[in-house]
């Protein structure tokens, strides 16, 4: 058993040797100032050197069905990024969804309310209920949390005109539903946005494109699989 | 619904998304005043009355005719701003070989500046600063002014002053303060307060034009003379009173600039702006925590609260290994518990959050899920080299309560407690089986670095560093590190100390030469507290590159209070040059008493008073800011019974230091730090220990002001 320990002691020095020109390592899981500093300095040359992502690849519903939980699928179109999330976590009306890789984002009543695992997430909130929205008319107050590059919490506060757009037919992955369509457009201390909502008559929001916070660009949110 | 389903098919496609938010929301680009050739705030060699956003640190480039400058400056708060520079001038003696002042090619120099804007600027007034140039040191670049400026439209601002010493040199208008006293150069680096507005006083003045977002024109009336450079020299030719510049904002972090010089030469400027208040990328890029997991309603599920759980055999165990299976993702780890029915205690090291907060929210939000519904009370001890930092007490259900609030931060912050961690001794807690005992390792490159040697500015080596660490029980640390140097140019110096002290750091280049591979430190370390509001530290061994010994050191420090006190004594015996594992025979007993305040806002003052390495009894005075984000700027000087002339160069140790955290420029979380302490020379007079985990630095991050700064991480 020493052995063995020793060998692979022995074997990972010289592999760190090696490595260790170009990177740290060790049991120590933290980043390396000067290791850290090279990468911080790689890293927008490698995405200036063509190493941006495509669009990511559409599962097919067959597949999301098979997993036997619910899906809703994230995209945002301004980054060609297109992420999947399952409900991890619920109290009473706030549910928590996560990646497969630690992003959550949390919606109170169907209306999402918090990020957590994102460089830029939206800490807190007060939003408007589902059914408020779903009324299509009056105007909701929303208030966003989020922090600054000191750590600092800083508030947006909006208020925003809801209306009525009218029943539309939509498609979420190659299925048809019946929906109801309302448009929030919001004026505050950030920059404007608008976020659309699309009902279904039993009240579930089918699909609806929200910012996370002010200044971010949209994501669309598709719940495919309801379970 | 709990657990995390697997969903392979899902995997991958996501990645892109953590980044998002970068560079958003706050990024707003500044219409930040520009910087002159000296790269302090102002036209083009002339200074202005503005001030940089507070907190900016710049570093700067430039270079006319024989003249180079490089400077680093810093706004220590709205009003006030310094600079430390290093400038050049080629062809010193070339004309004038006979000149006073010794033989040089380059003649180089060191200065500092400190300014203050009386006033800022309003409709109807312009800004008021005054400011010192080169106030100590050899006064070469010595002047001194006064100075206004007004924005006459958003593109257009005037600057108008007057100015001494240097500044006053050409184009004078009288000498309204007296004469100026002639300067007693000696050594350098002494205050030269008798000059201060002395001697003829000269008006300059200049413009600026912004003719779009980037470009800006600028021209200038000047009052230096260049007497000297110019004049007596000859190293250039000053034929006009006149310069000219266009410069060029790159982004918020950039500016250039070219010149026409005074008639004659052609010059260059880069400025590279910093602003340590706020992380470049804004967020800290990480895994999401854990969902506060809420209790059964009491009257539903009253079973729920039996507190007989406490009576089970072996429970702790079990809870401490929940625990540490949440946490260990996080880079955390539970070490201790112990628990009533209604209150748990969990001490807690972190090994991984810069913000503390983040940290104490982590171990709450893993506390949530694993402990019985009967405990309401969460007690959470961070741990700083296996001693207690601080105790933090969150009620649970406020946590339930407000992790959704729209006033989430605020109102769990209302509803928690920072208060003192006493002794652990005797309290009852089960450690974790598997935490000691610890090792780690870890192979990683390190630059080291030697400034102003004349004979080469700058020397640095690359090289890689195998570092170790050893806990066999909590508060018992054995670490080491060895050194080699792969690349480099610091073994070539061959500068000769000429002190007249112990040389206790004026060698340093034959630790450089000869250290090769080095052992950097070879230490046992026992932390422990003694009582309650007291901490104690006990480091030997090879404690340094250049000094092997025993530390002891006892700090007094309450978590609720600015102020804060400690003792050190050591007993040094300096280290042969090729630091193995040798002595020489220079020995000491040195140490300070040292006193530290913290005046809120992140700015801190440390005085040591005390027995220097060389022998010597004096005092130093530290003042720091601290930014949220973890940088930190400083200044400190150092006088003793050793005279100016004794001490040499510079007469008195003194210099700046600059902390600069990693995840500040990765926006990953981590708690380590790139730290420089950057000094116009380094002599043998003033010089302490470098002693590693001085307590004072490595608490003070958990007490209410430290956790406070970064509340905002909390819930992240």
């Amino acid at each position: 058993m020493g052995k063995v320990l020793e060998m692979t002691l022995r074997q990972s020095i010289i592999f760190c040797a090696v490595a260790a020109l170009l990177a740290a390592c060790g049991t120590e899981k933290q980043a390396d100032p000067l290791t850290g500093g090279v990468k911080a300095i790689m890293a927008p040359l490698g995405q200036a050197l063509g190493g941006k992502r495509g669009p990511a690849p559409t599962v097919p519903r067959t597949n999301l069905e098979q997993l036997g939980v619910p899906v809703t699928v994230g995209e945002i179109a301004a980054t060609h990024t297109k992420f999947y999330i399952v409900p991890i976590a619920q109290t009473g009306s706030v549910e928590t969804w996560s990646t497969s890789d630690d992003i959550t984002a949390t919606f109170r009543d169907g209306v999402l309310a918090a990020t957590r695992g994102l460089r830029a997430d939206l800490m807190e909130s007060a939003t408007p209920s589902a059914a408020r929205l779903r009324s299509g008319s009056g105007t909701t107050v929303r208030q966003y949390g989020v922090l600054d590059g000191g750590d600092r919490l800083v508030r947006f506060n909006y208020t925003c005109q809801l209306s009525n757009l009218g029943t539309e037919t939509i498609s979420v992955l190659g299925r048809q539903h019946l929906t109801h369509h309302v448009a929030e457009s919001c004026q505050g201390s950030g920059p404007p946005f608008t976020n659309d909502y699309w009902f279904e008559s039993s009240g579930k929001i089918r699909k609806s494109s929200e910012v996370m916070f002010p200044g971010l660009a949209q994501v669309l949110l598709s719940r495919v699989v309801d379970k | 619904m709990t657990g995390r389903p697997t969903w392979q098919i899902l995997a991958g496609t996501v990645s892109a998304l953590a980044a998002i938010g970068v560079g958003v929301g706050f990024a707003v680009a500044q219409d930040r005043p520009s910087l002159n050739l000296y790269g302090a705030t102002g036209l083009i060699d002339m200074p202005s009355a503005e001030s940089q956003p507070d907190g900016t640190l710049s570093a700067s480039f430039s270079r006319f005719g024989p003249i180079s400058r490089t400077t680093l400056s810093f706004q220590l708060s709205p009003r006030i701003s310094g600079s430390f520079r290093y400038s050049g001038v080629r062809d010193w003696n070339s004309f004038c070989p006979a000149c006073p002042g010794g033989a040089f090619e380059t003649y180089y120099d060191r200065s500092f500046d400190l300014r203050y804007q009386i006033l800022e600027e309003t409709d109807r007034l312009p800004a008021l600063a005054i400011g010192l140039q080169d106030f100590v040191g050899t006064g070469l670049l010595a002047g001194e002014y006064l100075v206004a400026t007004k924005n006459l439209t958003p593109n257009l601002k005037v600057t108008g002053g007057l100015g001494w010493g240097r500044l006053g040199s050409y184009g004078a208008i009288g000498s309204p303060f007296g004469d100026r006293p002639p300067l007693v150069v000696g050594a350098g680096g002494k205050f030269d307060a008798g000059q201060w507005f002395r001697g003829p006083a000269a008006p300059f003045a200049g413009i600026e034009w912004k003719i779009d977002r980037d470009w800006t024109l600028k021209a200038e009336y000047s009052s230096d003379d260049y007497a000297e450079e110019a004049g007596l020299r000859r190293t250039f030719q000053r034929s006009s009173p006149f310069n000219f510049g266009l410069e060029y904002q790159r982004n918020d972090y950039f500016r250039f600039g070219a010149y026409y010089m005074y008639g004659s030469e052609v010059g260059v400027a880069a400025h590279f702006f910093l602003n340590p208040k706020q992380r470049p990328g804004i967020g800290i890029q990480d895994g999401a925590p854990d969902v506060i997991k809420p209790r059964p309603s009491r009257t539903a599920a009253p079973e729920a609260y039996d507190a007989g759980w406490v009576e089970q055999p072996g429970v702790a165990d079990i809870l401490i290994k929940n625990l540490n299976k949440r946490l260990t993702v996080d880079g955390i780890h539970a070490a201790g518990i112990r628990f009533t029915g209604s209150t748990a205690t969990v001490t807690a090291e972190n090994n991984r959050y810069d913000a503390e907060a983040q940290f104490i929210g982590r171990v709450a939000r893993a506390m949530s899920n694993v402990m019985p519904a009967s405990v309401e009370t969460f007690e959470i001890i961070p741990l700083v080299n296996g001693i207690p930092a601080s105790r933090v007490l969150i009620r649970r259900s406020v946590l339930e309560q407000s992790e959704m609030a729209a006033n989430a931060t605020e109102a769990v912050r209302a509803q928690t407690r920072i208060a003192e961690a006493g002794p652990l001794r005797g309290t009852g807690l089960t450690y974790d089986p598997d935490l000691y005992p610890k090792f780690n390792w870890g192979l990683s490159p390190y630059v080291l670095t030697s400034f102003f040697d004349p004979d080469h500015p700058l020397r640095a080596d690359l090289g890689a560093r195998l570092s170790a660490r050893f806990e066999p029980l909590p508060g018992v640390v054995v670490s080491g590190a060895v050194t080699k140097a792969i690349v480099g140019n610091l073994s070539d110096s061959t500068r000769v100390s000429d002190s007249v002290l112990p040389r206790v750091r004026s060698e340093s280049n034959l630790y450089d030469r000869e250290g090769d591979p080095a052992l950097e430190h070879l230490t046992a370390a026992v932390y422990f507290r003694p009582a309650p509001q007291l901490y104690g530290r006990v480091t030997a061994g090879y404690l340094e590159r250049m000094f092997a010994g025993v530390s002891v050191e006892v700090l007094w420090k309450r978590v609720d209070s600015p102020f804060a006190l400690g003792a050190e004594v050591n007993y040094a015996r300096q280290r042969d040059y090729d630091q193995g594992f040798g002595l020489r025979d220079y020995d000491v007993i040195t140490g300070h008493v040292s006193g530290y305040y913290d005046f809120g806002q992140g700015y801190n003052a440390q005085l040591d008073v005390g027995r220097y390495l060389a022998g010597d009894m004096g005092a130093t005075l530290t003042l720091r800011r601290k930014f949220a984000t973890g940088w930190e700027v400083g200044v400190f000087a150092t006088l003793t019974d050793v005279s100016f002339d004794d001490f040499g160069e510079g007469s008195f140790d003194k210099g700046i230091t600059l902390k600069i955290p990693v995840t500040w420029g990765l926006g990953t979380p981590s708690k380590r730090n790139l730290s420089a302490t950057i000094r116009p020379v380094l002599r043998d007079g003033g010089a302490r220990l470098n002693v590693q985990d001085r307590l004072y630095e490595t608490i003070r991050n958990y007490d209410e002001a430290g956790i406070d700064a970064q509340w905002g991480r909390f819930w992240k």
